[in-house]
């Protein structure tokens, strides 16, 4: 029991990512709007929106107001078809500036809605008549504990539970490895040989999954199964040296010139992995769709908010934790089978 | 058993193909939302989780197997 | 200093053995040279930028696979052993990486030259390609000798060379490549500092692990 305290630790953590991850419900946002005009200023015009987890019925002292350069321009009727279904009539504007205009819809149950450029217009005359009109926005945010809602990826933003840690738990193995691999050439202990070769091999089943789970990812919210993305090839290559590790092995009959010369191989490929996964992505400009790389702050307040934060966390630990746990039985296993042959 | 493996994930990838090659844009929004929806990716994503798993665990399974054999002899 | 004087009268054996058996150094050429046809032959004149880079770097590449292979290859065991004795270790494996690093960047250079010659030139900004082309040549030598001497341990053959080799010089290629595009955009230095330091810093790491790491591998 004593031994095994972090396996139910483990347990434990994984239990909550898998409750709070797909349990959790996802804030309300607006998806859609369409206005029946390509003109803002030929006619009145109406706008189709569609939203999700949105109340339109249901939220009381609801509302809905465009916003251009500043300037807000009230809905003149409000018509919800259902909670999601919303169609809303605006008099002609003409834009002050930019011809896009942000929408924002808003009621008690929801809070205040903003979808950002959601209608364009055709228009090239600039700052007529605007209409203003100050919206009575009663609630601001909506009360009940939620994940953010983001655009495209709406409910699949929940794979940060299941797939980024996936990447974690290999980093967290391999640099375990390098570890052992280092302490192995320090004294020529076989025992340390074999930790970072159990280490790097299930660190292997994190990456492929990683590799599988990111592709399937992609194609639902980039369109392609596979991008051309610093991060993907990074850890495409990371995985090809460390696949090139275990032929290397395979080729080397002798176990204590195996040990060393796959110890040598494995640190070159530590390295290798630390500058394309840690330094070449973060490089100001290169174009990258992960977040925290191409000078996008990594993991910032956008990204990663006080709601997804610490189940994020704890569905980290307790992948590295059952990648840990995987990695002692294997071990274990090897440690059986060289007793015997001896 | 590896075919097995293969003709899932076949499955998976063709479901996820077929929700995306909708008509219209909006329907094809409003499927993958509220139909099963962008849910359905993490539900693949963590059932291919478990598959792997799984595979690990047949794997680490079989090795015991043959360390077993090895030790009766 | 004791290395140093190692490492000279170590180059210049190399050298030696170049001259010995010029086949290999012609080979190469060869290699290059034929190569470099084939591309003519199938695209007359390259005017795409993009085909011309990955041509150009592949052809490189396996130039720099096939000469940097034979360096411990070539070795018979009894020889490098007694190579060993004599200077230290690590005079061997950097001797044997400045000899490659001096005939890739010929390499890399007469390669450019026939290349250009036969499909064209289409490089705007020539000092920052040639910067490009000599660090990457560099990288590359410097990379694939360590991988030579790991291979060399694993029953030598080419293929496990082109298996470990490949990863650990794609960030090389895939730095190299960027700057030959900025080069052949002809844009300006400022685009290109991060790459270029990308690509110095790898030949740094790379040529520091590797001498660090060769006193452990080179014993049997």
């Amino acid at each position: 029991m004593k031994r095994n305290w972090w396996k139910i630790f483990c347990v434990c953590l994984l239990f909550l990512t898998l409750f709070a991850g797909l349990l959790v419900p996802l804030a309300p946002g607006l998806i859609t709007a369409e206005s029946s005009a390509k003109s803002t200023f030929s006619g009145p015009f109406t706008v189709k929106v569609f939203g999700y987890n949105t109340h339109f019925i249901d939220g009381k002292n609801a509302g809905a107001y465009l916003i251009n350069n500043g300037v807000n321009v009230c809905a003149t009727s409000f018509r919800a078809i259902d909670n999601t279904h919303l169609e809303l009539d605006f008099p002609p504007i003409t834009p002050l500036a930019e011809p896009v205009f942000s929408l924002s819809v808003y009621n008690d149950v929801d809070g205040k809605l903003i979808m950002p450029s959601a209608i364009s217009t055709t228009d090239t005359t600039r700052g007529g008549i605007v209409p203003t009109c100050r919206p009575d926005v009663k609630v601001e945010k909506q009360d009940h504990f939620a994940f953010p809602f983001r655009y495209i990826l709406y409910e699949s933003m929940r794979n940060l539970f299941f797939h980024v840690p996936m990447w974690f738990t290999m980093i967290a193995l391999l640099t375990w490895a390098f570890w052992n691999n280092l302490r192995f050439l320090k004294g020529f202990n076989l025992k340390y040989d074999q930790i970072a070769n159990e280490a790097v091999n299930t660190s292997l089943v994190f990456g492929i999954l990683g590799l599988i789970t990111g592709s399937l990812w992609a194609r639902v919210t980039w369109g392609a199964w596979w991008v051309d993305d610093v991060k993907l090839n990074g850890t495409a290559i990371t995985m090809l040296a460390y696949l090139a590790f275990t032929v290397l092995r395979n080729a080397i009959p002798d176990e204590q010139k195996r040990a060393r010369v796959s110890a040598v191989y494995s640190i070159f490929a530590f390295v290798m992995m630390i500058v394309l996964i840690g330094i070449l992505p973060r490089l100001q400009g290169t174009d990258s769709l992960h977040p925290g790389n191409g000078g996008n702050p990594a993991f910032s307040n956008y990204d990663l908010d006080s709601t997804l934060r610490p189940f994020f966390y704890a569905s980290v630990l307790g992948w590295i934790l059952i990648g840990f746990w995987i990695y002692t039985i294997r071990l274990r296993i090897l440690k059986i089978k060289t007793h015997y042959e001896k | 058993m590896k075919s097995k493996i293969i003709l899932t994930c076949l499955v998976l990838c063709s479901f996820i193909e077929l929700q995306a090659a909708n008509t219209s844009v909006d329907e094809q929004l409003y499927q993958s939302l509220h139909g099963h929806g962008s849910m359905n990716v993490v539900v693949a994503v963590f059932a291919i989780i478990l598959i792997g798993l799984f595979i690990t665990l047949y794997r680490i399974e079989r090795k015991i197997t043959r360390l077993e054999k090895e030790i009766k002899n | 200093m004791q290395l140093l004087f190692q490492i000279i009268s170590l180059v210049k054996r190399e050298i030696l053995l170049e001259q010995r058996n010029k086949y290999a150094f012609w080979g190469l050429i060869l290699f290059v040279v034929s190569t470099v046809f084939v591309a003519k032959f199938s695209f007359q004149v390259i005017r795409d930028i993009p085909v011309w880079n990955a041509l150009f770097w592949i052809i490189l590449l396996f130039a720099a696979v096939t000469g940097v292979a034979r360096s411990f290859a070539q070795e018979s065991r009894g020889r490098l052993l007694y190579l060993y004795t004599l200077a230290d270790p690590r005079a061997v494996l950097l001797s044997k990486m400045i000899y490659n690093i001096l005939l890739m960047v010929f390499l890399g250079f007469s390669g450019l030259f026939i290349f250009s010659f036969l499909v064209g030139y289409p490089i705007q900004n020539n000092t920052l390609f040639f910067t490009s082309l000599l660090f990457g040549c560099t990288g590359l030598a410097v990379a694939f000798t360590m991988i030579a001497a790991i291979a060399s341990k694993a029953s030598n053959n080419f293929s496990l060379m082109a298996i470990l080799g490949f990863p650990v010089v794609l960030p090389l290629l895939l730095a190299s490549i960027k700057l030959s595009k900025y080069a052949a955009d002809g844009l300006e230095w400022s685009g290109a500092f991060k790459y270029l330091g990308v690509l110095i810093a790898l030949n740094i790491v790379i040529s520091t692990l590797a001498y660090m790491l060769f006193p452990y591998l080179w014993r049997d």
